[in-house]
């Protein structure tokens, strides 16, 4: 009797909550990690409307100029370590071992760790706002020297700098278990050259993370202890070695937020118009290699107002972007030519992340160039531009993989009409938002503050607070929709879109072992080629 | 003479002509491209229309990466020549000891312009102001100043919106930079880098003066100002 419950097969749970929390199965580990994602995405939303009310017109209205810094630090700090970077990872992680046939991801309890790690780390950092001096307020960056203690002092700073060494960690430890899997548990057939588009961009994602994370890792811990002590990076050669270091992770990390959501609309193209991915050995090469290669070889362009660093080295290598990414433009419209396009809102998504990223890639070239970026650097013109790559692009990519593969997560559509809805007014909002910034950053507005004064800029900063609100309505109906479809379920069945790679030969959503059966691999569109041998046998 | 050197505004607007250009006609061919594509090979248009063409276009590709490559190599080129324009009038300017020399000093959260001696026994003028208020940088049209930043405390950022040109400030090294101020009239100037509370305050004037109007200005500021 007292022995029989141990050798019970399957044994209640003791405790659900518990059991969901210490699950070891990767699609667990994701779902949560993108659950985290998108609370922090709200409370990211919420300091940026706060931020565009301020502007909305010149002078102080609603937060005083301290809170204001706050509001920017934190929305960057949010947005990028907690929001976009670990989005990117919850679909690496869910999906890499299905695209690959693995049964689980390598070294499970070290993606859970790497989960937990990064919530505690998120929520320290917004533990800031309880603190009495409020949370960090030295910018996204940190920079040092205004960072230090005496320029900076209280708990929110040391609380930012905690966060943001876990939170890092957390997604460093994610991003190895995706890349081990990629590399090391692939399915009999499954060779590095037959590999899902999207797998790639994850295996080029995590390379760069493999040395980019460690340095900001390191740098944090630098940071806190040189508030305590003395002088790391506030004596000479300190406030550029902060710059130089950070940076080394700071321009990697720009496209760790974007390759995967280019896999992302890799994969959602290829379904979406009943082909292949069109130009497959250039994409890999050019995205996960080249792309990969050049982004730690860039980092200098941050600084070239600084008059500290060799800005031609550093002009030449980011204008070598152009290669890559024109590269990555071409495979992706080459695969949409002359398919079966079907107007779902995941494509739809998809067609707009690529159009709007254009503008933040083409004005990622315009600061490329030192000449351009000594006006440019600082101001409102940086601002729209990684907003139109971070905001336009990597978020519509990501609904777009969120349309797409939601019905693989849950079982179930997420609503179609609700989400080309959403999409048309986030297209409305987000060029409201973000395209007049270039205007203000050309007339000589900076970043990061809180009134304008009386320069003639109330127009166009009214024009792009209004685009914030229509953002915001475009998230609030993608919440409607969430809601009403996880209540009044569609079922969607394991294929429903007729997917190119192995997620779509399982059920929806998976097993804990992911695969009953495995179907032959022969490409890197396994299910394409059955579909193809079916339909030409009557042939 | 130096004097006739390019200021940083004519240099930028035409890089930044040719730029706008590129990315222009980029944009209207890949957005036209891509709308085309969506509208054009709709599903439904002809269910029985099986998607065609080949998968890859290995030598179209390779030849289109070749012509990537030209647009990059190009645009580095024109990049290179107008940085060198910006570089090389510091250099000259630095080479020349008869240039003016303006210290600027940045501290939380205010400017503060210095003239030091250029020849011995010359008064150092002091450009102040109480904090809220803009100081005025004095300066000549149409010649060449140089200038040497230096931080007291946090990194600021020198930044002339109307002359298209900004330079880090740091509390660890000297930095200098020339520049030319291309007609008389009064050009904002604000702190670029973030600097803590109230950054957003620290302003300064630049005042350029015509040539013989500043040497008035400067002579009287070096002379008549008792010590």
């Amino acid at each position: 009797m007292s022995v029989a419950p141990r050798l019970a097969p399957n044994p209640p749970p003791a405790a659900p909550l518990i059991d969901s929390m210490i699950s070891v199965d990767h699609k667990a580990i994701a779902r949560r990690l993108l659950a985290f994602a998108l609370l922090f995405f709200l409370a990211g939303g919420v300091m940026a409307l706060l931020m565009r009310t301020e502007l909305a017109e010149p002078g102080l209205q609603i937060v005083s100029t301290q809170t204001y810094n706050a509001l920017f630090t934190m929305h960057g700090s949010t947005m990028i370590y907690l929001v976009i970077t670990p989005l990117a990872l919850a679909l690496g992680l869910y999906l890499v071992p299905l695209q690959v046939g693995a049964s689980r991801v390598a070294a499970p309890r070290v993606a859970l760790a790497g989960l937990w790690i990064f919530v505690l780390g998120g929520l320290i950092m917004q533990a800031g706002w309880l603190t009495v001096g409020g949370p960090g307020r030295a910018t996204w960056i940190g920079v040092a020297p205004l960072s230090e203690f005496q320029r900076t002092p209280g708990a929110g700073q040391d609380f930012w700098i905690i966060g943001v060494l876990l939170a890092t960690l957390g997604e460093w430890l994610i991003g190895m278990c995706v890349l081990a899997t990629a590399l090391g548990r692939r399915a009999p057939g499954m060779t590095l050259m037959r590999m899902a588009p999207f797998t790639w961009t994850m295996v080029g994602t995590t390379l760069m993370m493999i040395f980019a994370f460690p340095v900001l890792i390191v740098l944090m811990g630098l940071l806190f202890y040189d508030r305590r002590n003395c002088c790391l990076f506030d004596g000479p050669q300190g406030p550029l070695t902060y710059q130089e270091l950070f940076w080394f992770y700071g321009h990697p990390v720009v496209y760790v937020m974007f390759f995967p959501f280019v896999g992302a609309v890799a994969e959602v193209f290829s379904a979406f118009s009943g082909r292949r991915l069109f130009g497959y050995a250039f994409f890999v090469a050019s995205t996960a290699l080249l792309f990969a290669a050049l982004s730690s070889s860039v980092w200098g362009h941050h600084l070239f107002t600084s008059g500290r660093i060799n800005a031609k080295y550093f002009a030449l290598t980011s204008h070598g972007i152009i290669l890559a990414a024109g590269l990555e433009y071409f495979d992706l419209i080459g695969t949409l030519w002359r398919g079966r396009i079907r107007w779902t809102a995941a494509l739809l998504f998809g067609v707009v992340f690529l159009v709007q990223f254009l503008i933040g890639g083409l004005s990622g070239i315009w600061v490329a160039s030192p000449t351009l970026d000594f006006n440019a650097n600082n101001s409102y013109v940086v601002v729209g531009h990684f907003h139109y790559t971070l905001f336009a692009g990597s978020v519509f990519g990501a609904f777009a993989a969120i349309f797409y593969w939601f019905p693989k997560w849950t079982g179930a559509f997420l609503r179609e009409g609700l989400g080309k809805l959403q999409l048309v007014i986030m297209f409305v909002g987000t060029n409201m938002t973000f395209a007049p910034m270039f205007a203000l950053g050309e007339d000589g507005m900076t970043r990061r503050i809180a009134n304008y004064g009386s320069r003639g800029w109330e127009t166009l900063n009214t024009i792009a607070t209004v685009g914030s609100y229509i953002i915001a309505l475009g998230i609030l109906v993608f919440l409607v929709n969430l809601y009403v479809s996880l209540r009044r379920r569609r079922p969607a069945g394991d294929d429903p879109w007729s997917g190119p790679s192995l997620e779509w030969a399982t059920s929806s959503p998976p097993p804990p072992h992911n695969f009953d059966v495995l179907p032959p691999v022969r490409s890197f569109a396994p299910l394409l080629d059955a579909r193809e041998a079916v339909e030409g046998a009557p042939a | 003479m130096i004097a006739a050197a390019t200021d940083t505004r004519t240099n930028y607007d035409t890089l930044a002509a040719i730029y706008l250009w590129v990315a222009g006609v980029v944009f209207a061919i890949i957005a036209l491209a891509v709308l085309w594509i969506v509208v054009r090979y709709p599903s439904g248009r002809d269910p029985a229309r099986s998607p065609s063409g080949p998968v890859d276009a290995h030598r179209t590709e390779a030849v289109y990466a070749v012509g990537l490559a030209v647009v990059a190599a190009v645009l580095i080129g024109l990049t290179f020549h107008h940085q060198d324009q910006v570089d090389d009038l510091t250099t000259v300017a630095a080479e020349n000891p008869a240039t003016l020399r303006v210290d600027v000093i940045g501290a939380q959260w205010q400017w503060r312009f210095r003239y030091p001696a250029q020849r011995p026994g010359q008064r150092v003028v002091e450009q102040t102001a109480p904090e809220g208020t803009p100081p005025e940088l004095v300066v000549p049209v149409g010649r060449p100043v140089l200038f040497s930043g230096r931080s007291q405390d946090v990194v600021h950022d020198f930044w002339i919106p109307d002359l298209k040109f900004q330079r880090g400030i740091w509390p660890d090294h000297t930095e200098r930079w020339a520049l030319v101020f291309p007609h008389p009239g009064r050009f904002t100037g604000v702190c670029a880098w973030f600097c803590g509370l109230y950054h957003q305050n620290m302003h300064f004037v630049a005042v350029a003066l015509p040539a013989a109007a500043f040497d008035r200005w400067l002579a009287r500021e070096r002379g008549g100002r008792a010590a």
